[in-house]
Order: structure tokens, then C-alpha cells, then sequence
């Protein structure tokens, strides 16, 4: 501790402070224009100049460190002159409306403040205004140079965008779009993050939101709805309407940052065909009843149908957007209520293969670290996701880690942004992950690179592990795997010595036939270098959706209860918890539920928030099986294409602006999510749906919740790791499990000392299969899907936002020699046909992919993509193979219409 | 992109320095000097050489006065209008110059001979007000000094 004096008192602070920092913890208002906690001090604006005894010059308060004894005197009357004479410099054009207009604006603020309103006399030039961005208004006019926005675009987002040009008096601050278009941000490299927008002292970048519906009345903080990074952000609410999301500043994972889909893509809850009423399907279409009615038509319908085939008939879909509280209602209702084991998420299109793998293995199905230790690793490995666009805030991690330094190895068939921050790029061959995997780990071995003691101490099957792997030496697997030998071996090195090596995966390893193996993979070479159990190390999957975690770990997974625990092992001890007989045998997965529906076993699916019919793979067998259902119960916030086609019932869902509970995040975080606005129209949330439908069917004891909370204190007494959190504890930031008990801290870090299963964790030995998805003379090129910064999965939500005109159609990407080899000129409209449907969309010709490989988007029902994908499945846990299909490309004249939804 | 002896200056200007990056002044100088301005695929194409963002290289150029991102006369007149000339008259300079080539700040004249710029500290405070005249500086000009140097250059 430092003991220092500031303006005639003696306080003490922790060491490394600035005096700014000390100054604020005073609550003394020091001005700054520069300054933001989220970026490295630059002490530029000079308002926050301080006098500090023994100095000639006043010192800037937000680049000077404390020292011991120093005395510091912050607003002397000459300090504030200072100030007041810097400010009139900013303001000699700077217009007066905006002051009036936005008192609120730091800047103006301090002019308000020193008096120098009536001094702004300038007007804002329209020419310096930009409209061209859907979200950010720009207007230059009202630009003091602070450079905030150049450096925080820089050094928290890492895009570029904002540059200074000119200089002196005349600089000024351009997007970085081509010559031409210089003024237009929509033209830039902009990836609207809003980042800018926020540390702008101004309002010279204002979000077109506030502009356009005043400013906030009330701010709420929740965790983002869409993906599995789970940033915090504070929604500002005017009227019962969100005019504008920004970052939560002291947010654990995403500190003060959000990407485009958190920070803006929130006016789906404002669409106009958001269906807000109950409806029941009558011969002429869907007729809109009162929710008594509905609850008990589907009560009715469910018990006589589970009366007449049995509880087994009927399936549940726990939605992955969906609370935990939700998830652990949906699997309660299946197994309490109807006595079924027949639950799933759509974990099981995504990352089951990881869960499954990371369990078998490490005794846990779920990230080993947290994301502060992207901060810690020397080597990031980067194995089939693509941060920047699908986990954004994670991806804007790993890009500023790889310009501090960390060595970053990229594998991944496409050439996706990071690969450009990346020291090595493999560009495997789509379906070979585990060849590669294993040729890295075959050098590892062959080049005694592996951590002796580790593997001396915690692995297991090493001897018969070294055996094996030898047969997968780089230069046999190269010229399958598509990777050079001498690249491989780089990689390994790399790897393996410059530690901690932490690694990120996606669905680029688990979409696969053999995607399981993979993940063992991936799994085995943590361990044979002893990256396991370390800060800055690990494996850990990039978790697709905001609740993905939650919803298999809830229990919505045939084979597991809450906790991912086996039914054998916690059949009794949830029977006792939960006063009721549970069904024995593990229930159907969803695929195997789209099996038994094509079969005609299956007769009744409640598909809770999730599009199967768009989202599952080999749309024309889903399209069969739903068709044979005689009961199709979709809850959700639009009539989805599940519902369009097949659904008997909708119940319309509240969006998780509309509710309260809790998501758990990829590094196992449990956050809050609070109620923003009241439902709109008759909407309700999920789980008040589920214990009305329970009620009417007579299963109300085991239902009676009357609050978000309740239901998660139920699932604190049956989940022992999960315990210890409670909503009261966070309140202000979430904890991640395992956290036992009301005292513990909760766990950043898993395996330090041992594994659940014991002390050693055993080495796999994997063979690699390929996947019987094949080219040939008729479908020669590999088709890749994912998706898309702008968009999220099916589009449900972003789609019906501005996003839509940042990413208005699917495209597909194609390298320049196929485009000219096959004449297609960029955005032609192309048609793909694969061996089990077809599909429309616009080509983009780029140099991400390779020749003879093609990605796409898969976020339109006009482009429907799934058409196309394989019945291929993973052999442990059935996840489609999404990654893989062969497809032929044909050209279509004449060129339809734009598929735009809106 | 630039003609053969210039890409032969450029690969060798290159080892002067640890960073390719560090290059992009003298690299600029080149274009300019071979196309009378720095083009667009100038700024491109020294990017893509340098391993620098095409902005980064835009931010250089017009932070320096020296480099014209438009074409421009043969003779470039830069006035500095920076504190010190500002006092001793900078401003009427810059009229004077108007007057005389018939074309404002920032325009080139007719007959394509002179651009008339106005830029910030050419460090002759001591000899202010001062004038610079492609690479020749010119102080203490006055409205007839500037008015006898432009007759000289008009009929060179
Ligand atoms: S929105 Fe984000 S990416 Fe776009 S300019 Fe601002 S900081 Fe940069
Ligand atoms: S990174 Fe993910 S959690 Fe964060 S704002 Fe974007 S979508 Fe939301
Ligand atoms: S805040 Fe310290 S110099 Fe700007």
C-alpha cells in the first residue's frame, strides 16, 4: 500500500494505481476526454492534469503511477483555468444542439460544467454527417480528436477501422473505406461492434437507436441472448422499449465489449410478425385461441396420446436460448410428468461430440478453463471454429493476444480471419481432423516433446498410446490430410514447447462422422504435453448458443440428469428429490427421434425454441418424420418453419428480455438474466408455459414454481456442484461451477490436482475413419456450412433486425480458379445439388477456401441449406455431419429474385 | 508498379531498415516522383510491398504536406500558416498568391503551373513568414517578394 495525500488528506491505495485511479476511488470528477478503462492510458487531452508536489508541471492524473508520498492537489484554481481554456479550444465550431440535445455526453457534460455552452458556436455541416451505417450515426461535426474511437477499434476490437487523417488543426477522422466511398462506414471494414460508439465523448458516433427513440429511462443488466461467450450488457429501456444495449463494463467475460448481435441485433422482439397469441391448427389454417384454451389442448392431447403408446411416444426439445430454469423444467416434465427419458437439446447437433469425448476422457464434458486464461497462453491452437465471427468477444481476444505475441497455430480449412494473425495456418482437408490431430501428436511423441512428468503422473495407456501413434508419423499423414509433413511438425513443436498452449474448438471438430474421436484427439494432445490442469492451458469448446452449456447440463439429454450424471447413476437420488418414479431406460436422442417418427413410433414432439425442421441436417428425412407426427407442440417467438409446415399447437414464448433466470456460459459461468420489459402481447416465459401445461395434466406438486428463482433453488438441491450459487451471490458477477457450497469461490480452473475419475486420465487411441460422405465424378466439390458474423443459426432472431441488411442472404464461397473454371461471375445466383436435395444462393468469390471446397451459410429458409446435408451421423452421440458434404454446382438462368425475408 | 530502376530503388531502400514498414516515406517519394502523384494503386501497391494496411499508408500521406494525393502544378507553393507566419502575415501571403495564379487554397492554376497549399510548421519561425516552393524554402517573403518569385517561375 502506498500512503499518498490528495488535496490535504492522507489516504492509502494498493500499489500500481494512477492517480486517477486514486482520485475516483475518492469519488473526486476529475475530467477526461481520452481516458477509458478499457484502453492503456495515452494522456493526451490534459484535462486531467493534476498538481503533484516537487513537479514543475502539472502532471496528466491518468498516465502518472502513484508513489509513496507524493501530494497531489486537484482542482486548484489553475488546474480548473487550464481545463476551462483547453475546452474553449475544442469548441470553437462545435455545434450547440447537441449540448442542449444531450446533456448526458461526457463532453458536454464538462462544458456544461466550466460554463462554455454559450460558446459552442458552430453548426453541424451536413457533409461531415453519414447515415450509411443500419446502426451507428456518424457525424464529424461534432469530432474533438480524442481519438478514442481509433484506438479502442484498434486495441479492444482489433479492426482498423477509424484512421486520422491530415493533421494539426485539419485532421480528421475517416472510416477506412476504398477511395470513392470515404465517408461511408458501411463501406469500411467496420464489424459493428458499437465499440466506438461507446467511449465517443461526444456523440459524434451515436447509435441511430437512441437517436431515434430518446435517450434511456432505466438500465438493466442481463447476459447477451445469443452465443455461448455470454457477455453482460446493460439494455437502456425508454417507455417499455429497449432503445439501446451497451456492454456492462465490469463484465467477467466480456469486459466492456459486445459484438454486433449483443450490441445491436435486439429489434426481433419489436417484429412485426412476432407471434404473441396461443394458436391451435384447424383445418383452415391457424386460429388464435385464449392461452386456458390452448393449455388445455395440449394437456388433453399429450395424455391421451402417452394413455394410448406409452409416455416413450411422445419427445421433448429443451431449447438451447432457453433459462437453465427453463431446461431443468423441460427435463423434469418429460421424465416426472410424462415418464420419458425422451429429452434432448441441441447440444446434440453441435457440441454433444465434445461433451462426450472431454468425458469419457477427462471425467468432465465441458471447457477446462475460462476465457481470462486467452490472456495467459503462449500458444493459442485454433482448431475448427472461427472466433471472430462466430464467438466474437472471444475471437477480438485471441487477435489483440496474437498482436501482443502469443504464437497462434490456426487449423481449419478455410483461411478465416485469424489465420492471418496466425504463425501457422493448416489448411486440413474437411473430415481429417483426427489424421492431423494424431500426426501432431505422433511428432510430439517421436520428437520427445511430451511432458515426461505429467505424463509420468497423470496419463494413463502411454506405453500402448506410443506404440500406436507411430504409424501416424506427419510425413505418412500429409498428403491424406492435405497438410505438409514439415508444417505439421512446426505446429507440433510449437505446440508442445511454447506452453501453456491453450486450445478453442468449434463445430469445425465436432460436425463430423467421426467428431467424437476427434475431440479425443484433441483431448490427447493436451495431455501428452501436460497442457491440462494449467493457467493458461486446456481444452475448450467455443459453445455455440447462450444456454447450450445449460440445457444439456440441465438434463435435457436422454442418457443424463441435472448435472450430466448418468441415469443409472442418479436415478435414486433424483426419485427420492424429486418424489417420483423415474423411467429406467435412457430415451431417445433427437435424431433417433426423427428415426422413430419416421417410423411411426414416435407421435407426439414439443419442440421448445428450436427450429428442427430448418436447423437439422437432411431436411427431406426431418420433413418425413415430422410429417408422421400426429402431435407437434412448437413454443417459441415466431411460427418457425417447424411450425409452418407441421406445428399443431404454438405457444408464443417470451424472449429472455422478457424474463428472468440464469444462462450458463462455454467456461461453465453462471450469469443472470433479468427481465428488461414485459412480454409483448400474450407471450409468456417458457417455464411458466411448462408448469401450466404440468397443472393441467394433474402433475402440478412437482410444478408449483412461482418464481425463476424458485425453480433454480430446486436445481441447486439436486446439482451438488452447483450448490453453492445462488441468485443472491450473482447478483453482480457469475460464478462457475464446480461450486459446492455458499463459501466457495467457484472453479476457473479444472484438473489442477486430479480428475473426477481419479488421478491419471487415459491417452486414447483413435483410428481415423473417413467419412462415407464421398466425391465423385457427379458430386466433386466438398461443401462446408457454418455461418456468419452478422447472422445467428436460423436467423430467427438477427434475421428480423438490421443485421439483415449487413448480411442480407446466404452466400456461398467459392475460391477464384472454380469460379472460373465453372464461368460463375461473383453474386451470381448458382444452383448446389448434393446426393439428397438442392439448393439457391448467390456465389462470393474469395480467397478463403481452397479449390475444390465450397462454404456456405445456413441462416435463410430461402437458401434452406439443410436440404443438402448428409444423413451421416457421429457414431457415439449421432451429430449430423454438417461439415461434409459433395455437392455439384450448377449454373440457373434466369436469376431469381433477391431471397431478402423482409 | 513502378518502373523497373524504381522498383530496383525500392527493393534496396527496403534493407535499410529492420521493419519493411519503416520504408513507406521514401517509398512514397518514389511514386510521387514517377507518377506526379501518389495514386490510389500507389497507396495499394506500397501497402501490399511494405506489409502495412492501405490506411496506415493514407494516414502518412496526408499527414505529410509534402506528398500530393491529387495531381497538382509544377510548382507546389506552400504557405505555412502555423503560429509564427500566422503573426507575420501568413494570411495576406496566401491572398497575395491567389491574386497573382487566379486560383484559391488547395486549386491548381490554369494553365496547370501552380498549386496553391497552405501547411502546417515548416520550422522557420525565426524567418517567418515563410514559403516553400517545391523543395526550395523561401523566408521572410513579403506580398512583392512572393509577387517577383512567381513572375520568375511563370516564365521559366
Ligand atoms: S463499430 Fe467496432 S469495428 Fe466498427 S468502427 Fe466502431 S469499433 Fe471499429
Ligand atoms: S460475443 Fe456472443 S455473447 Fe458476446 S455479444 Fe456477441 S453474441 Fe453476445
Ligand atoms: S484523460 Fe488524461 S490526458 Fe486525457
Amino acid at each position: 500500500m502506498l500512503r499518498v495525500t490528495i488535496n490535504f488528506k492522507t489516504h492509502e491505495f494498493p500499489e500500481g494505481w494512477t492517480i486517477l485511479e486514486a482520485a475516483r476511488s475518492l469519488g473526486l470528477d476529475l475530467p477526461t476526454l481520452c481516458h477509458d478503462d478499457r484502453l492503456r492510458p495515452c494522456g493526451s487531452c490534459r484535462l486531467c492534469l493534476v498538481n503533484v508536489k516537487g513537479l514543475s508541471h502539472p502532471a496528466t492524473a491518468c498516465n502518472t503511477q502513484l508513489a509513496g508520498g507524493m501530494v497531489i492537489e486537484t482542482h486548484a484554481p489553475e488546474l480548473e483555468n487550464t481545463r476551462r481554456l483547453l475546452l474553449r479550444e475544442m469548441i470553437d465550431e462545435y455545434p450547440a444542439e447537441p449540448v442542449r440535445n444531450f446533456p448526458e455526453k461526457p463532453f458536454h457534460r464538462w462544458l456544461i460544467h466550466y460554463g462554455l455552452t454559450n460558446e459552442c458556436s458552430g453548426t453541424a455541416t451536413p457533409a461531415l454527417a453519414d447515415d450509411t451505417h443500419p446502426y451507428i450515426h456518424v457525424d464529424m461535426s461534432q469530432c474533438i480528436t480524442c481519438y478514442q474511437c481509433v484506438r479502442v477499434c484498434e486495441d479492444l476490437q482489433g479492426q482498423f477501422v477509424w484512421q486520422a487523417m491530415f493533421r494539426g488543426a485539419r485532421t480528421h477522422i475517416f472510416p477506412d473505406s476504398p477511395p470513392g466511398a470515404r465517408e461511408s462506414l458501411r463501406d469500411s471494414s467496420c464489424v459493428s461492434c458499437g465499440a466506438c460508439v461507446d467511449v465517443c465523448p461526444t456523440g459524434a458516433l451515436e447509435d441511430k437507436s437512441l437517436i431515434e427513440r430518446g435517450a434511456p429511462t432505466e438500465w438493466t443488466r442481463t447476459t447477451c441472448p445469443y452465443c455461448g461467450v455470454g457477455c453482460e450488457m446493460n439494455v437502456g429501456v425508454r417507455e417499455q422499449r429497449i432503445v439501446t444495449i451497451r456492454p456492462a463494463l465490469d463484465a467477467p467475460v466480456s469486459k466492456g465489449h459486445l459484438c454486433v448481435k449483443g450490441r445491436y441485433a435486439f429489434d426481433f422482439v419489436y417484429a412485426a410478425d412476432r407471434a404473441t397469441s396461443p394458436m391451435i391448427r384447424a383445418p383452415e389454417g391457424w386460429k388464435s385461441v385464449s392461452w386456458d384454451e390452448a393449455i388445455a389442448f395440449t394437456a388433453e392431447k399429450l395424455a391421451q396420446i402417452v394413455e394410448r403408446d406409452g409416455a416413450d411416444s411422445v419427445g421433448l426439445l429443451g431449447s438451447a436460448r432457453a433459462t437453465n430454469e427453463e431446461n431443468y423444467l423441460t427435463q423434469k416434465f418429460a421424465r416426472v410428468a410424462l415418464g420419458t427419458n425422451n429429452v434432448d437439446c441441441c447440444a446434440r447437433v453441435c457440441h454433444a461430440p465434445t461433451a462426450a469425448a472431454m468425458k469419457a476422457i477427462l471425467g468432465t464434458g465441458a471447457a477446462t478453463n475460462s476465457f481470462d486464461d486467452i490472456e495467459q497462453a503462449r500458444t493459442i491452437l485454433v482448431c475448427g471454429c472461427n472466433p471472430t465471427e462466430n464467438h466474437p468477444i472471444v475471437g477480438a481476444r485471441i487477435k489483440q493476444a496474437a498482436r501482443r505475441g502469443a504464437k497462434l497455430i490456426v487449423s481449419d480449412p478455410r483461411r478465416i480471419e485469424l489465420a492471418e494473425y496466425a504463425d501457422l495456418h493448416l489448411p486440413l482437408r474437411p473430415g481429417t481432423n483426427a489424421l492431423l490431430l494424431n500426426a501432431l501428436a505422433s511428432a510430439i511423441v517421436e520428437e520427445g516433446l511430451f511432458d515426461e512428468q505429467f505424463v509420468g503422473e497423470r496419463v494413463g495407456e502411454w506405453e500402448d498410446f506410443k506404440e500406436f501413434i507411430r504409424a501416424y508419423a506427419p510425413e505418412q499423414i500429409a498428403g491424406l490430410c492435405g497438410v505438409e509433413a514439415k508444417l505439421i511438425r512446426e505446429a507440433a513443436r510449437l505446440y508442445a514447447t511454447a506452453k501453456p498452449a491453450l486450445s478453442v474448438h468449434g463445430l469445425g471438430m465436432t460436425e463430423h462422422s467421426q467428431g467424437t474421436e476427434g475431440v479425443m484427439c484433441l483431448v490427447n494432445l493436451a495431455l501428452l504435453t501436460g497442457n491440462i490442469g494449467k493457467p493458461g492451458a486446456g481444452v475448450n469448446p467455443l459453445r455455440g448458443q447462450n444456454n447450450v452449456q445449460g440445457s444439456a447440463h440441465m438434463g435435457c439429454e436422454p442418457g443424463n440428469l441435472t448435472g450430466f450424471v448418468s441415469i443409472a447413476d442418479g436415478k435414486e437420488r433424483f426419485e427420492s428429490a424429486w418424489r417420483a418414479v423415474l423411467p429406467a431406460s435412457r430415451g431417445l436422442n433427437l435424431m433417433e427421434m426423427m428415426d422413430a417418427a419416421e417410423q411411426g413410433k414416435l407421435k407426439a414432439l414439443w419442440a421448445i425454441g428450436y427450429d428442427i425442421l430448418l436447423t437439422n441436417a437432411n431436411a427431406h428425412r426431418t420433413r418425413q418424420a415430422l410429417r408422421n407426427l400426429e402431435l407437434v407442440i412448437v413454443q417459441d417467438m415466431f411460427l418457425n418453419e417447424t411450425a409452418r409446415e407441421f406445428g399443431t399447437v404454438f405457444l408464443p414464448a417470451a424472449s429472455s428480455f422478457e424474463k428472468d433466470g440464469t444462462f450458463m456460459n462455454a467456461e461453465r459461468r453462471v450469469q443472470r438474466v433479468r427481465k428488461v420489459i414485459e412480454p409483448i402481447g400474450g407471450a409468456r416465459a417458457d417455464w411458466e408455459i411448462i408448469c401450466e401445461i404440468a397443472r393441467a395434466m394433474g402433475k402440478g406438486e412437482h410444478f408449483a414454481f412461482r418464481s425463476a428463482e424458485e425453480i433454480w433453488n430446486e436445481v441447486r438441491t439436486v446439482w451438488p456442484v452447483g450448490r453453492g450459487i445462488s441468485y443472491d451471490r450473482i447478483e453482480n458477477a457469475g460464478l462457475q461451477w464446480p461450486c459446492p457450497s455458499e463459501d466457495h469461490p467457484g472453479t476457473t480452473l479444472l484438473h489442477a490436482r486430479e480428475f473426477p475419475t481419479g488421478k491419471r486420465a487415459a491417452l486414447r487411441r483413435i483410428d481415423y475413419s473417413a467419412t462415407p460422405e464421398v466425391l465423385s465424378n457427379e458430386f466433386p466439390l466438398l461443401l462446408i456450412t457454418g455461418r456468419k458474423l452478422y447472422q445467428f443459426n436460423a436467423g430467427t432472431m438477427t434475421m428480423r433486425t438490421r443485421n439483415a441488411e449487413l448480411y442480407p442472404t446466404d452466400c456461398l464461397d467459392i475460391s477464384l480458379h472454380d469460379a472460373e473454371r465453372l464461368g460463375v461471375a461473383d453474386g451470381e445466383w448458382v444452383r448446389l445439388c448434393s446426393r439428397y436435395g438442392e439448393a439457391v444462393l448467390p456465389v462470393r468469390i474469395t480467397s478463403q477456401v481452397k479449390p475444390g471446397e465450397l462454404f456456405a451459410t445456413f441462416h435463410t429458409t430461402e437458401a434452406f441449406l439443410n436440404n443438402l446435408t448428409s444423413p451421416f451421423r457421429d457414431q457415439y452421440v449421432a451429430t449430423p455431419e454438417y461439415k461434409v458434404t459433395a455437392v455439384r454446382l450448377e449454373k440457373i438462368q434466369p436469376l431469381p429474385m433477391s431471397g431478402n425475408r423482409e | 508498379m513502378f518502373s523497373e530502376a524504381n522498383e530496383k530503388k525500392l527493393d534496396e531502400i527496403i534493407t535499410h531498415y529492420p521493419v519493411k514498414r519503416s520504408a513507406v516515406l521514401p517509398a512514397l517519394y518514389i511514386a510521387q516522383e514517377e507518377h506526379g502523384h501518389v495514386t490510389d494503386d500507389d497507396v495499394r501497391y506500397i501497402a501490399n510491398r511494405l506489409d502495412m494496411r492501405v490506411n496506415e499508408v493514407e494516414e502518412v500521406v496526408t499527414f505529410y504536406t509534402m506528398y500530393s494525393r491529387k495531381p497538382v502544378g509544377k510548382y507546389k507553393l506552400q504557405v505555412c500558416r502555423t503560429l509564427s507566419c500566422w503573426l507575420q502575415g501568413a494570411e495576406q501571403i496566401a491572398e497575395q498568391i491567389e491574386h497573382k495564379i487566379g486560383c484559391g487554397v488547395g486549386e491548381t492554376s490554369k494553365d496547370g503551373k501552380f498549386t496553391l497549399m497552405e501547411v502546417e510548421c515548416l520550422g522557420y519561425c525565426d524567418l517567418a513568414p515563410c514559403l516553400q516552393v517545391n523543395f526550395d524554402y523561401h523566408e521572410k517573403v513579403t506580398p512583392e517578394s512572393v509577387d517577383k518569385l512567381i513572375d520568375g517561375l511563370k516564365t521559366k
